[in-house]
C-alpha cells in the first residue's frame, strides 16, 4: 500500500484570522489596506504578522510598530497578535477536516507549543511556517478519487490562502507545502519527492537555525547538496539529528500524526415533521429540549453561562436567541424564568421544523456542602444566588447594558469619587475584574479610600445655597437649602480639595485659577442633629458660593 | 500691622533634589523666601544633601539666611516589632527632621548618611532607629507625624488615626529617652495643610507633645515654592509611583496648600499656637549657627616633613624650566614663573599643583601618554612641571583664567588620558590618598527635552507611538515649545488636552535633577575624611565611590577637583609612536615630534583627514580646505571655530570671509585689536570674550570669570543673563563704542555660549591633532595600524579606516591563523615598504585569551601546518572560536577557503578525546559540496565577521549597472577638469557616515563612498520628508542632484534620492 500525507500550509494564517474576525464584526466594512498584528516586548510595541502587501512595503516581523506605522499604506488596521487564538482557530479548521480523513492533526511543533506549559511564550517564538495541518490521506483514493486533483480542491477551498501538497512521507509534503514555488502540487512515488525537494533549501527539512548556518558555512544549501554527501560524512559531522530529519524525509522512519479532537458541544436539536405550527407547540418543545439538554450538563457536572436557542422554519428562516445569565447555572428553576420571556419574544413566520438549544461558556460547578441552617437567605452563597437571579430577569426586561453597580475609585473629587461599571460583565468575568482591580489598586504606595470617608448620599449636581461663613477657615453658622433655613450647631473642616487640573487644559495664564478653584468642605451639624456636607467655591470670591454637596442618612 | 505679624522662618522644605518628590529648584525657594520676608528658610531634603550647595549659593546672593538640613525617614518596624499584618507601610513613613548646629554635628549627619546609603539599595532607603538615635549628641531634631490624606489612613490594614497616632507616640518617646537635652534639641512639627482630619491631627499631636513635655514647632511641609507648582509635583509622583496621574488617586496631594508661606499667612493659621511659630525661629536660629562655608576643606597635607611645599614646587619649577627651554629661560618666562608662583603661594594652592605633578609623573612612569588642559593647566608653572605641552610663549593666556584672587575658586585641571589605561591611574590615586579621602564628584542628571516630554506623556497617559513622534521631532522645537502647525505637520492634533499639557509640564520639567551618577573622572581629595564633609555613596560602577555634590557645587564651596579623563586618541598615539620607534634609532617622542612641517599641513588643506584628531568629522573636512591652516596658531581656531556654538553664532563665515581677503579687516580702536587681532577680529574663544569685558565693558577679572559661567549655561538662566547682556551694553557705550558694535558682540558671544571653547583647550586639542596628522602623513601604516588597535574610538569604523590606508597605496593583509595577532601589525618588506596584517582583535566574537593563546603556540611551535595540529598544539582553542575564525576567512595560508575549512572543521571530533589515527582516512573526500561561493556571498560574509572586506568594493560589481543608469563614479566627480560645477548628475555609493545635526536647521548629511573615493550629499528637508526612511535607514544610495565643489571636497544637493 502506498502512503499518501497532505500538508496545508497557511503562510498568513494568523492575518486571514483576523481578517475574518473583523469582517464578522462588520461585514460591510471594506477591507483594510493592510493589516499588522503587533505584541510588545520590553514595553515596545513590535510587529509580529504583517500582511502581504506591507511586508512589499518593507514591514518586517519585529519591527518596532512605530516605524512600522510610518511605512504602512494609510488605513492600515494594527491588532493585537494572538496566537493563542490563532493555534485554537487552525485546531478548529484540523476537526474540520477530520470529513476526509479519521487522521488529521496540527503541524507537530504547533501542536508541542500549543499544548506546552507556557504556550504563550512559546507560541509567540515559533516560526509561522508551523502554521499547518498534516493528512493522512493513506486509502482514502475510494473516497475522493484521484489525490491530484483533491489538492487542487483544497487549495480552491481556501481561496488560495493555502499551500496544498501531497506526498508519500510527511516530511516530503510539509518541505513542498512551506517550499515548493507551485501553491499545491502532488507527488506520487518517493522517487519523484526526490526530485522535487532536490532544490529545496537545507531547511525545509525542519532543521533549526543553527544547524543550517552551520550547513550553509560548508557550502550546503539544499536537499540535494546533502543528498549528494555520503551520511556517514554527514552524521559525523553534523550529528545524529540531520539523518533522522533526512530518513523522514526519504520515509524510511516515520512521524506520528496527533489526531485533532473536534470539542464536545452541548446540543439539544430536534426534526419536527411535520413541522411545528402552534406557538404553543414550539414553546413546549423549547422546554422539553432544555430540560434534556439540562440532564445532559448535569450528568457531565457542568453549568453554562450563555445559551443560544436556533429555530429554522419552513421559510427558510433561521432565528438565533441569545441568552447570557448573571452566574453559571444547570438549574431549571432557575433557567426557567429566564428562558421563557425570551421564547416568548421569538417571531414565528412559519413552521418550525427543526429547533436547537445549545449550551455554551460551560464551567465545571464547583461542589459545596449545603447549608446547615435551613434559613436560605442567611447562606452567602444562596443570597449571591438570588441577587444573579435577580439580575438575570432586570436584564431581560431592561437590557443588560442598564444595570449598572458603583464602584470606588480614588479620586479627591466627590463626583468621581466612584463610577458605575456594567453590573452583569462584572459578574460574569469576576476573575478578570479582580485581576485588573488589583493591578489598578494595588499599587504598593498608593492607598485605597474606605466608604466612610464621604456622606452616604451625594447630590449630583450640587445645589447652591445660601450662607455665610464669618472667618476664612470657620464654618457657616446657617445655610438656607431648598427655602429652608438651618442653623448649624457644629462643624469641621474645611478639607480643602483642588480640581483635577489632568482633565482641563494648563497654561502659564491658568494655572492661578487652578488655585482659586479649589473648594473648601465642611462638616455640618444642624439643630436636627443631621449632618451635611457643604463647599464653598472659588475661594478668592468675595461672594461667597456655597453649595451642599451631600447629606448623611 | 507689619509688626505684629510674628517672624517665621520654614523649617520643611523638600526641593527638587529629592528626587520625584519636591517641585521646585533649590534657588527658587531662596528667591521666594527672600521675597516673603521669611526669617530664613532651611533646606531638608529627603535622606539627603545634595541640594544645599545650591540653595547655599542662592542664598549669599539674595542674602537671606539659610539652614542645612535632611529629613531622615526612619525604619520604625524593626523597632518596635510589630507583627507582620501591623506593619506600617511604605506610605506610613515616620520622619524627622534634623538640622547640625556646628561643623561636628554636620560631620555626625554625613557619616551617618553614607553609612546607611553604604547599606541600603537606591531607592528605598529606610534609616533604622537605632541609627537615627546615634545623632542624639549633636542635632536639632524635629519629628514629623505622617499626614493623612484620609480619615482611615494611608495603610492598607486601615489603622486609622488614632492608632497610627500612638506608633507615633511610642516613636516620640523612644526619641525623647534617649536624645540629649531634649527640650532643647527636640520638637514635634504641626502642620495646617488642610487636609483631611486637619484639627484631629493637630489636637492628637499637641496632647502627644504636652504629654512627652516636647515643644511643638509650626512648619508647612513644602514641597514647592507657590502653588501653580501642584500639577508639576503631581506628575513627579506619578513618574516616581511608575503609574499614571489619573490612577495615582490618594497618592497625591489633596490640594495646592504646600507652597512656602508668608509669615503673615503662617500666623493666621497658627494663631492659636504662637508658641509654635516662635520655636521655629528659635530652631532656625540656632540651626543657622551652621553654614557650610564653615566647612574647613583642605587638601591633605605633604609628605616629605621639613620641606614646604611651596619650595618644593618652586624647585620642580625651575628644573623643570630648564629642561623645557634647552636654550635658556627668558627674562620673560621667569617673571611669569614668579608671578605665578606667588599668586599660588598666597592662594596655597601648592599641594593641588604638587599632586598634578605627582598623577602626571606616575602616568610617565608606566608609560601613559597624558596632557593636561584647562584653564589653570595652561600656566608656565604647569609646563615647567611636565603637565602640559602647550608653550605659554606661543598662546598668550589670559591670567585671569589661571586663578584669580578675587574669587575664592579652585584652580581647574584636566588631564587626559589614554582611554584603556585610565583606569590605572584612578587606582593610583585611590590608593595614594586612600578610600576614605578621594573620591569620584557626582554628576546630577537632569531631565532633558528627549526625557521630559518621555516621562511626563507617559505619566499623563500618552502612547509611545505619540511619545515617539513627539521625540522624534524634538529638533523642530523652539524654546520646549512646539507650535499649532508644527503639531499639525507632525501628524498630531494642536488641541489634544493631553499633549499639550505634556509640552507645558515637559518645560517647567527640563532642568530638573533626575538622579546622581557618576562624574566623567573629577576628582576630590581631601585631607579629613570625606564623609564628613559630604556624604558619600556608591558608584553604579563596581569599586567606585562618588560624594553627592555635583562639580558645580563642589567649584561654589572651593573644593579642589582634578579631572582624569579619558582620551582615545592618546592611546593611538602612544601605539603609533611604539610601532615608529621599533625601527627608529632615536626615539620619537609625543612632544618631539617635528613642528611646522609644511607637508602636514599640505595633506590637511585637502581633507586628508580619516583618523587625524578633531578633524576627521565631516564639518571639519569640510572646513579644512576653506580654512586652509598653515601654522599651528591656525590648527588652534580650526578646533575651536568648526563646533555648534561658533555655527550658531554665525562667526565661522565672517572669519572665512576676512581670511581669505573678501572682507576688510576693521577694528573700532586698538584696544579691540589687541584682543580680536589674532583671530581677525571674530571673537573665537572664551577668553576674548572675557577681556572684552574687561578692557570695553569695565568688568573685573572675577566678574568676566562669572560672565563665563553664565554663559556657560545661557539657555537655563536667562534672568542672570539678561543683567549681564544690559550692563555689557552699558559699559561698552560709555566707554564709547556703539550700541551696535555692543550688540554684535553679544550675539558673538552668545552663540559660543553652549559650546564655546577656551584657548587652552583648543591649543591642548590642536597639538594632537598636530601630532596625528604628522603621524599620518609620514607613518601611514603605522598610524593606521595604531587606529585599529585603540578601537573603538574616533569617527570612523575600521572599514573606512581600512579603505582610506589602501587609497594611501598600503598593503593591507587578510586576517590570517598562521600571521595575524590579537592587534594588528605592521609588516616591512626587503625594502622597508610597510604593509598592514589585519588582527583578531577585529572578528566579532572571537576572544581575545584564545587569540593570544594562538600567538604564543604559534611562537613556540612556528606556523601551524593544517587544522589538526592547530587543534593539537591548541587545545584550548574551543571549536566555537575557530568556528568565528573561519567566518573570517582566517585559514588562507591553510590553503582553506572559508567554505572548505568550515566543511573541515565540522569532520574534527567535538570532544577532545583522543584522536582516532584512522578517523580523518574515513572522510571521504569525494563527497565534499561543491564550491559555489560568489564574490559578493563572501564580501556579505567578510563584513559580518569583521566588519570590513579587502575584496573589491561592493559597488565595483554594480559599476556595468550603475553605467547604464548614467551614474558616475566618485573620481569623475572628483576631478577638477572633469564636470563643471553646477552640472545635473547621478553618482552611487554606499553610507559611511549620516548625520543630522540640529543646528542644521533639518539638513542630512551623508557620505558616499564607491570603489574610486568617497563624496558628499546634502540632503534638505523638503527631500528629506519624501525619503525619510530611505535616507535613514538604507546602506547604499543613489543620489541625484546639482554637483557643487569646493576644493578637494564635492557635495551633491540631492533632488533625488533612491536606494541602491
Amino acid at each position: 500500500m502506498c502512503l499518501s500525507f497532505m500538508c496545508i500550509y497557511f503562510p498568513e494564517w494568523a492575518i486571514d484570522v483576523t481578517k475574518r474576525k473583523l469582517l464578522l464584526k462588520d461585514p460591510k466594512a471594506h477591507p483594510p489596506s493592510a493589516i499588522l498584528l503587533t505584541h510588545r516586548i520590553a514595553n515596545q510595541a513590535v510587529v509580529a504578522r504583517a500582511c502581504k502587501v506591507s511586508r512589499g512595503l518593507g514591514v518586517k516581523s519585529g519591527m518596532a510598530a512605530s516605524l512600522a506605522r510610518a511605512i504602512a499604506p494609510k488605513g492600515a488596521i494594527f491588532e493585537p497578535f494572538d496566537p493563542i487564538q490563532d493555534a485554537s482557530a487552525l485546531s478548529t479548521l484540523a476537526s474540520w477536516c477530520l470529513r476526509f480523513s479519521p487522521i488529521v492533526g496540527l503541524d507537530n511543533d504547533l501542536r508541542r507549543a500549543l499544548s506546552s506549559e507556557k504556550n504563550d511564550k512559546e507560541l509567540l517564538n515559533l516560526d509561522p511556517k508551523y502554521y499547518g495541518i498534516t493528512i493522512d490521506l493513506t486509502g482514502t483514493e475510494r473516497l475522493h478519487g484521484d489525490p491530484k486533483k483533491l489538492s487542487i480542491y483544497f487549495h480552491s477551498l481556501f481561496k488560495g490562502t493555502g499551500r496544498v501538497a501531497i506526498a508519500p512521507t510527511i516530511a516530503g509534503a510539509w518541505a513542498l507545502s512551506r517550499y515548493h514555488s507551485k501553491a499545491h502540487c502532488y507527488c506520487e512515488s518517493l522517487e519523484e519527492l526526490k526530485l522535487l525537494v532536490n532544490d529545496l533549501p537545507a531547511r525545509s527539512l525542519r532543521i533549526g537555525p543553527e544547524l543550517e548556518s552551520k550547513l550553509s558555512e560548508a557550502g550546503i544549501y539544499t536537499v540535494g547538496d546533502l543528498e549528494r554527501i555520503s551520511r556517514s560524512v554527514l552524521s559525523q559531522r553534523f550529528g545524529k539529528p540531520l539523518l533522522y530529519r533526512l530518513a523522514l524525509l526519504n520515509g524510511t522512519m516515520l512521524e506520528p500524526i496527533i489526531t485533532a479532537s473536534p470539542k464536545e458541544r452541548f446540543v439539544t436539536r430536534r426534526i419536527f415533521e411535520p413541522p411545528l405550527s402552534s406557538r404553543k407547540s414550539i414553546v413546549l418543545a423549547i422546554e422539553r429540549l432544555t430540560s434534556s439538554l439540562l440532564d445532559l450538563l448535569k450528568q457531565r457536572g457542568l453549568s453554562a453561562l450563555r445559551f443560544t436557542i436556533t429555530v429554522k422554519d419552513t421559510e427558510e428562516n433561521t432565528t438565533v436567541k441569545d441568552l447570557s445569565l448573571a452566574s453559571a447555572a444547570n438549574d431549571k428553576t432557575r433557567i426557567t424564568p429566564v428562558i421563557v420571556p425570551v421564547i416568548e419574544s421569538i417571531v414565528f413566520c412559519g413552521e418550525a421544523y427543526e429547533i436547537a438549544i445549545e449550551a455554551l461558556d460551560t464551567v465545571l460547578v464547583s461542589p459545596s456542602q449545603a447549608s446547615f441552617s435551613g434559613d436560605k437567605l442567611r447562606d452567602h452563597e444562596a443570597v449571591n444566588r438570588a441577587f444573579n437571579d435577580l439580575l438575570n430577569s432586570f436584564s431581560l426586561r431592561i437590557g443588560r447594558e442598564r444595570i449598572l453597580r458603583a464602584a470606588l475609585t480614588t479620586s479627591y473629587i466627590p463626583e468621581r469619587s466612584y463610577r458605575y461599571d456594567s453590573a452583569i460583565t462584572k459578574l460574569n468575568s469576576s476573575e478578570l475584574q479582580t485581576n485588573e482591580a488589583s493591578h489598578q489598586y494595588n499599587l504598593e504606595n498608593i492607598p485605597v479610600a474606605s466608604v466612610k470617608e464621604r456622606p452616604t448620599l451625594i447630590l449630583t449636581p450640587p445645589e447652591p445655597i445660601t450662607s455665610i461663613a464669618m472667618l476664612p477657615d470657620k464654618p457657616p453658622s446657617w445655610i438656607s437649602w431648598r427655602g429652608e433655613r438651618l442653623n448649624i450647631v457644629s462643624g469641621f473642616g474645611p478639607e480643602r480639595i483642588a480640581p483635577e487640573w489632568w482633565r482641563g487644559n494648563l497654561s502659564e495664564q491658568n494655572a492661578l485659577d487652578l488655585k482659586l478653584a479649589e473648594r473648601d468642605y465642611f462638616t455640618l451639624q444642624d439643630t436636627q442633629g443631621r449632618w451635611l456636607w457643604v463647599f464653598r467655591a472659588n475661594l478668592n470670591d468675595t461672594s461667597q458660593n456655597w453649595f451642599i454637596h451631600g447629606v448623611w442618612t | 500691622m507689619i509688626s505684629t505679624t510674628p517672624a517665621y522662618a520654614e523649617l520643611q522644605v523638600a526641593t527638587n533634589f529629592s528626587f520625584l518628590r519636591g517641585a521646585s529648584h533649590p534657588h527658587e525657594y531662596i528667591s521666594r523666601a527672600a521675597l516673603l520676608g521669611l526669617r530664613g528658610i532651611a533646606i531638608t531634603d529627603f535622606n539627603s544633601l545634595a541640594g544645599i550647595v545650591r540653595a547655599h549659593a542662592a542664598a549669599k546672593e539674595a542674602s537671606i539666611k539659610m539652614a542645612v538640613g535632611c529629613r531622615l525617614e526612619i525604619d520604625f518596624n524593626g523597632a518596635l516589632d510589630l507583627s507582620a499584618e501591623n506593619r506600617l507601610s511604605a506610605n506610613e513613613r515616620f520622619s524627622a527632621l534634623v538640622y547640625p548646629t556646628c561643623a561636628e554635628s554636620y560631620a555626625a549627619l554625613c557619616a551617618l548618611l553614607t553609612k546607611a546609603k553604604s547599606q541600603l539599595a537606591k531607592d528605598d532607603l529606610f534609616l533604622s532607629l537605632a541609627d537615627f538615635l546615634t545623632l542624639k549628641d549633636r542635632l536639632l531634631a524635629i519629628l514629623v507625624p505622617p499626614f493623612f490624606q484620609t480619615r482611615s489612613g494611608l495603610n492598607p490594614v486601615n489603622r486609622g488615626i488614632n492608632s497610627t497616632m500612638a506608633l507615633f507616640y511610642e516613636l516620640c518617646k523612644i526619641t525623647r529617652d534617649s536624645w540629649r537635652l531634649p527640650k532643647e534639641r527636640l520638637s514635634i512639627a504641626i502642620t495646617s495643610n488642610y487636609g483631611h482630619s486637619r484639627d484631629n491631627l493637630i489636637q492628637a499631636t499637641l496632647q502627644i507633645a504636652r504629654a512627652l513635655d516636647i515643644p511643638v514647632v509650626a512648619t508647612n511641609d513644602v514641597y514647592y515654592h507657590c502653588p501653580t507648582r501642584k500639577p508639576l509635583q503631581d506628575l513627579l509622583t506619578a513618574i516616581r509611583l511608575k503609574t499614571r496621574v489619573e490612577s495615582a488617586g490618594y497618592a497625591l496631594f489633596p490640594n495646592s496648600e504646600r507652597y512656602l508661606k508668608a509669615p503673615s499667612e503662617m500666623a493666621r493659621l497658627f494663631k492659636d499656637y504662637p508658641q509654635a511659630l516662635s520655636r521655629a525661629v528659635e530652631i532656625f536660629e540656632q540651626a543657622s549657627g551652621f553654614s557650610i562655608s564653615c566647612l574647613k576643606y583642605s587638601y591633605p597635607g605633604e609628605d616629605t616633613p621639613g620641606v614646604s611645599s611651596s619650595d618644593r614646587l618652586r624647585e620642580l619649577t625651575l628644573s623643570g624650566a630648564k629642561s623645557r627651554f634647552p636654550g635658556g629661560v627668558s627674562d620673560k618666562v621667569l617673571k611669569a614663573i614668579d608671578q605665578e608662583l606667588e599668586l599660588i603661594k598666597e592662594l596655597q594652592y601648592e599641594r593641588y599643583f604638587l599632586t598634578c605633578y605627582e598623577i602626571v609623573q606616575f602616568a610617565k612612569s608606566r608609560e601613559i601618554l597624558c596632557q593636561g588642559r584647562g584653564a589653570a593647566a595652561n600656566s608656565v608653572v604647569c609646563f615647567c612641571l611636565g603637565i602640559t605641552a602647550v608653550n605659554p610663549e606661543e598662546i598668550d593666556l589670559l591670567f585671569a583664567r589661571f586663578v584669580s584672587k578675587e574669587r575664592q575658586e579652585p584652580p581647574d585641571i584636566d588631564i587626559d588620558f589614554e582611554h584603556e589605561r585610565r583606569e590605572e591611574v584612578i587606582q593610583y590615586i585611590y590608593s595614594r590618598y586612600g578610600r576614605d579621602h578621594a573620591a569620584l564628584a557626582a554628576e546630577v542628571v537632569t531631565f532633558q527635552p528627549r526625557s521630559a516630554v518621555r516621562e511626563a506623556g507617559k505619566a499623563l497617559g500618552l502612547s509611545l507611538e505619540i511619545l515617539n513622534i513627539l521625540t522624534n521631532n524634538i529638533q523642530s522645537w523652539t524654546d520646549y515649545r512646539l507650535s499649532a502647525d508644527t503639531l499639525r505637520e507632525i501628524g498630531l492634533n494642536p488641541f489634544d488636552l493631553t499633549i499639550q499639557n505634556t509640552l507645558y509640564l515637559a518645560s517647567e520639567l527640563i532642568g530638573f535633577p533626575r538622579h546622581i551618577s557618576q562624574h566623567v573622572g573629577g576628582f576630590i581629595i581631601s585631607e579629613a575624611p570625606l564623609n564628613t564633609i559630604v556624604p558619600v555613596v556608591n558608584a553604579t560602577m563596581e569599586g567606585r565611590t562618588i560624594i553627592e555634590w555635583d562639580k558645580n557645587d563642589i567649584e561654589e564651596l572651593g573644593i579642589l577637583k582634578i579631572d582624569i579623563l579619558a582620551l582615545g586618541m592618546l592611546t593611538c598615539i602612544r601605539k603609533a609612536l611604539e610601532l615608529v620607534n621599533a625601527r627608529r634609532d632615536s626615539p620619537l617622542r609625543l612632544y618631539s615630534i617635528p613642528q611646522n612641517d609644511s607637508s602636514v599641513y599640505d595633506m590637511l588643506a585637502t581633507s586628508d583627514t580619516v583618523g587625524v584628531f578633531q578633524v576627521e568629522s565631516r564639518a571639519q573636512m569640510a572646513m579644512l580646505p576653506r580654512i586652509k591652516p598653515r601654522c599651528f596658531y591656525d590648527l588652534v581656531i580650526q578646533v575651536a571655530i568648526v563646533r555648534p556654538g561658533p555655527i550658531q553664532g554665525d562667526m565661522v563665515h565672517p572669519f572665512l570671509r576676512r581670511r581669505n581677503g573678501l572682507e576688510k579687516i576693521s577694528f573700532p580702536d586698538k584696544k579691540v585689536e589687541a584682543i580680536l587681532g589674532k583671530t581677525l577680529g571674530v571673537p573665537i574663544f572664551q577668553e576674548q570674550a572675557m577681556r572684552l569685558a574687561i578692557t570695553l565693558a569695565n568688568f573685573s577679572p572675577g566678574e568676566a570669570e562669572k560672565l563665563r559661567r553664565a554663559m556657560a549655561a545661557w539657555k537655563s538662566h536667562s534672568g542672570v543673563i539678561a543683567t549681564f547682556k544690559e550692563r555689557i551694553t552699558r559699559g561698552m557705550i560709555s566707554n564709547g563704542y556703539s550700541a551696535e558694535f555692543a550688540e554684535n558682540c553679544l550675539n558673538q558671544i552668545k552663540g559660543f555660549s553652549e559650546y564655546g571653547f577656551p584657548e587652552s583647550h583648543a591649543a591642548s586639542f590642536a597639538l594632537l591633532v598636530y601630532a596625528s596628522a604628522w603621524l599620518k602623513r609620514h607613518y601611514p601604516a603605522e598610524f593606521a595600524c595604531a587606529l585599529l588597535n585603540s578601537q573603538p574610538m574616533g569617527f570612523y569604523e575600521p572599514a573606512q579606516i581600512v579603505r582610506d590606508v589602501i587609497n594611501h597605496g598600503i598593503q593591507v593583509l587578510p586576517i590570517d591563523v598562521n600571521s595575524s595577532n590579537w592587534d594588528c601589525v605592521v609588516d616591512y618588506s626587503e625594502d622597508n615598504r610597510p604593509s598592514i596584517r589585519l588582527g583578531l582583535r577585529l572578528i566579532r566574537g572571537f576572544r581575545r585569551d584564545h587569540g593570544e593563546k594562538l600567538e604564543n603556540t604559534r611562537a613556540l611551535h612556528g606556523p601551524f601546518r593544517s587544522l589538526s595540529s592547530l587543534r593539537d598544539l591548541v587545545p584550548d582553542a574551543s571549536l566555537a572560536s575557530l568556528n568565528t575564525l573561519a567566518r573570517a576567512d582566517g585559514f588562507g595560508s591553510l590553503n582553506l577557503n572559508r567554505q572548505d575549512a568550515h566543511w573541515e572543521l565540522q569532520s574534527l571530533p567535538k570532544n577532545r578525546a583522543p584522536l582516532d589515527p584512522l578517523f580523518s582516512k574515513r572522510a571521504n573526500e569525494n563527497s565534499k559540496p561543491p564550491d559555489r561561493s560568489s564574490i559578493q556571498g563572501e564580501m556579505f560574509k567578510d563584513y559580518a565577521a569583521t566588519g570590513l572586506s579587502l575584496r573589491s568594493h561592493p559597488i565595483l560589481h554594480l559599476r556595468a549597472g550603475l553605467n547604464k543608469r548614467g551614474c558616475l563614479p566618485a573620481e569623475r566627480l572628483l576631478s577638477k577638469h572633469g564636470i563643471k560645477t553646477g552640472s545635473w548628475i547621478s553618482a552611487a555609493g554606499l553610507v559611511i557616515t549620516r548625520q543630522r545635526p540640529g543646528t542644521a536647521k533639518g539638513v542630512v548629511f551623508i557620505t558616499l563612498e564607491d570603489e574610486t573615493g568617497s563624496f558628499n550629499l546634502i540632503i534638505r528637508p523638503r527631500i528629506f520628508e519624501g525619503a525619510s526612511k530611505l535616507v535613514m535607514l538604507s546602506s547604499g544610495l543613489i543620489a541625484t542632484g546639482l554637483l557643487e565643489r569646493i576644493g578637494e571636497v564635492c557635495y551633491i544637493d540631492v533632488r533625488r534620492v533612491e536606494g541602491l
